[in-house]
């Protein structure tokens, strides 16, 4: 990717910038970081194809279809982009996936009945937590930085904006705290979208650190809040040092000559 | 028995090993490759750099090296192996509790065979056990609820079906039920691996122990809800004790967060092998300490008496295993 980063044009600069807004919903993290998106091609037309590969052959198929219907809507937003063409590779299911995204198809028109789950309820599920993970890192940042827990729990959303985290991590976490915040106030413990409703946002004396279900955390809940997101995280953490390990040997072997895996492109 | 550095004896029992063929010549079709494709990620991912075998190695072993690798090098005294037939994906079947069996033939005071069934098997299914019983003197089982059967993309422990063949199982005196509930997988949406269903299961059947492997992870919160209510349910560290290398912290947080929650009783240790070999798993953690920051936040230790539990006596227990005969028996090889 660094290569493609020194020579790129605007528009690849565009779509890069479109790709980095797809996470992964089982680690709310950018694909892009993740190093999932292999090949990225801007044609004459407008059209663009965007190669991703996942870690294993067998990751779960309703997260690769929310990751290439992400992938079909983010950079589909480009005015300039007259079509995208996301295409997953060495899967499982890519034949289906891909044909199916291609056409803008939903997961369960796509599986038929092989798929009972409401792929807006399993986008709502890792939405919170996401928005769970993202609590703990600012709520532990704020502890380690000395503050008091009853001052944490009377933060407000605007302190909480005007407060920037010494720990870079944390800090970027903070930013994408705020931005999912309002999610939960407008919509609960199943967030179907990520921002508030067009128009609307949370006030800014509105509690910084809430539960759920948008309640305010009262001091003797911080604690009892942070045991329970410490297992997110536990969670999150594991599939994510499988899924980045598994990357880094697949990538590995690709660089080694004579290597029976899938050549690498583009970066 | 394993003597650390510092002089503490453990007896070794190691609840998870595999004694695989995935060679090209029994995969059946591209899944097969695929499949031990990702078990080799998986080993080259997290061991050491020096513990890492070459791909042909790892397709297929024999039960020599598998001896060698476990028992003699290992520091493992026994090790319950556990059967997986994937039928679909390899043509005599990935580890079937046949070949499992060559390794209790061969070496009988150090393995037991775990068995397999399929509830969606029908009448066939409670056959099936009571053979493995007679056959492979099964002492328990390993479930795998993912796997396909027909159009069917999965079942659960809570299946009416399922329920006969624990009945099948209390009546032929297995005790032990090991779950594979690990990251999700296919098929499709449905979560193959959710915990819920040990629930029912682990309340209906109190007299079975529920194992459950890669402690659901990652569900450790719905895991540890489930194992808090019911005391048949316990924990199996294969995939989470391989963390001890890459990421220790990450490791220690974990035993924290099972020790708090189940207690030192109910956790299993196991190496996966051949994913990982036991040898630096048994080593890293008779030599790990928990970071004052978790002992002081969750009040627990891990003390040579808990590890002593965790690597070995725990399962022998469930087993049914008197300690110091073994380890007489084992001193006479």
């Amino acid at each position: 990717m660094s290569q493609v980063a020194r020579s790129m044009s605007d528009h690849e600069a565009e779509v890069w910038a479109a790709l980095d807004l797809v996470c992964d919903p089982e680690l709310d993290e950018p694909i892009t970081d993740l190093g999932f998106v292999e090949r990225l091609d801007i044609h004459d037309d407008g059209s663009v194809d965007v190669l991703f590969r996942l870690p294993t052959y067998w990751c779960s198929p309703n997260f690769a279809y929310l990751m290439a219907s992400d992938i079909y809507l983010s950079v589909g937003q480009l005015d300039w982009v007259s079509q995208v063409r996301p295409t997953l590779r060495d899967h499982l299911f890519e034949e289906q996936l891909n044909v199916g995204v291609a056409q803008g198809r939903s997961f369960r028109q796509i599986f038929g009945d092989d798929a009972d789950a409401d792929i807006d309820e399993v986008r709502g599920k890792f939405r919170l937590k996401a928005f769970q993970r993202r609590q703990e890192v600012v709520l532990r940042a704020l502890l380690a930085e000395g503050i008091e827990a009853a001052d944490i729990a009377a933060m407000t959303a605007g302190d909480l904006e005007q407060r920037p985290l010494i720990d870079k991590d944390a800090e970027i976490q903070r930013l994408r705290y705020l931005s999912i915040l309002p999610a939960i106030y407008f919509y609960g413990p199943f967030p179907c979208r990520e921002f508030a409703p067009v128009g609307q946002t949370i006030a800014a004396d509105a509690p910084a650190f809430v539960d759920d279900e948008a309640r305010l955390l009262t001091v003797s809940g911080l604690t009892k809040r942070l045991q329970m997101l410490r297992s997110v995280r536990l969670n999150m953490e594991f599939t994510g040092t499988i899924c980045r390990s598994l990357l880094a040997v697949r990538d590995k072997a690709a660089e080694s000559p004579g290597s029976s895996n899938t050549e690498k492109h583009g970066s | 028995m394993y003597k650390a550095p510092t002089g503490e004896e453990y007896f070794v029992l190691d609840g998870h090993t595999h004694f695989w063929d995935a060679s090209p010549e029994n995969q059946r079709n591209i899944h097969g490759k695929q499949f031990i494709d990702c078990f080799y990620g998986y080993h080259s991912a997290l061991s050491p750099p020096e513990e890492v075998w070459t791909r042909e190695q790892f397709d297929k072993y024999d039960a020599e090296k598998m001896h060698q690798d476990v028992i003699v090098d290992g520091h493992v005294d026994m090790a319950i192996v556990q059967s997986t037939r994937l039928k679909d994906f390899y043509k005599k079947g990935f580890n079937t509790p046949e070949k499992n069996y060559e390794l209790v033939k061969k070496y009988p005071e150090r393995f037991i065979v775990s068995g397999a069934f399929d509830p969606r098997d029908g009448e066939h299914a409670l056959e099936d056990i009571a053979y493995q019983v007679e056959a492979f003197k099964c002492q328990g089982m390993k479930l795998y609820t993912a796997e396909w059967n027909g159009s069917s993309r999965g079942w659960k422990l809570s299946d009416p079906e399922a329920y006969r063949c624990f009945e099948q199982c209390e009546k032929l005196g297995i005790k032990n039920i090991h779950i594979h509930k690990g990251p999700t997988i296919t098929p499709l949406d449905k979560d193959a691996f959710d915990v819920n269903d040990v629930d029912h299961a682990a309340t209906d059947f109190p007299n079975l122990n529920f194992v459950v492997e890669h402690v659901g992870l990652p569900r450790l919160d719905e895991f540890c809800w489930i194992a808090v209510q019911e005391q048949n349910v316990y924990a199996g560290l294969a995939v989470v004790s391989a963390f001890m290398h890459a990421r220790p912290g990450y490791f220690a947080e974990m035993m924290g967060e099972l020790l708090f929650w189940l207690g030192e009783d109910r956790i299993l240790f196991g190496s996966d092998y051949a994913i990982w070999t036991p040898r630096w798993l048994v080593e890293k953690f008779a030599a790990l300490e928990l970071p004052d920051a978790i002992k002081d936040e969750r009040g627990v230790d891990l003390t040579t008496d808990i590890k002593a539990k965790i690597l070995g006596l725990n399962a022998a227990r469930l087993y049914d295993i008197d300690v110091e005969a073994k380890k007489a028996a084992i001193a006479k090889l």
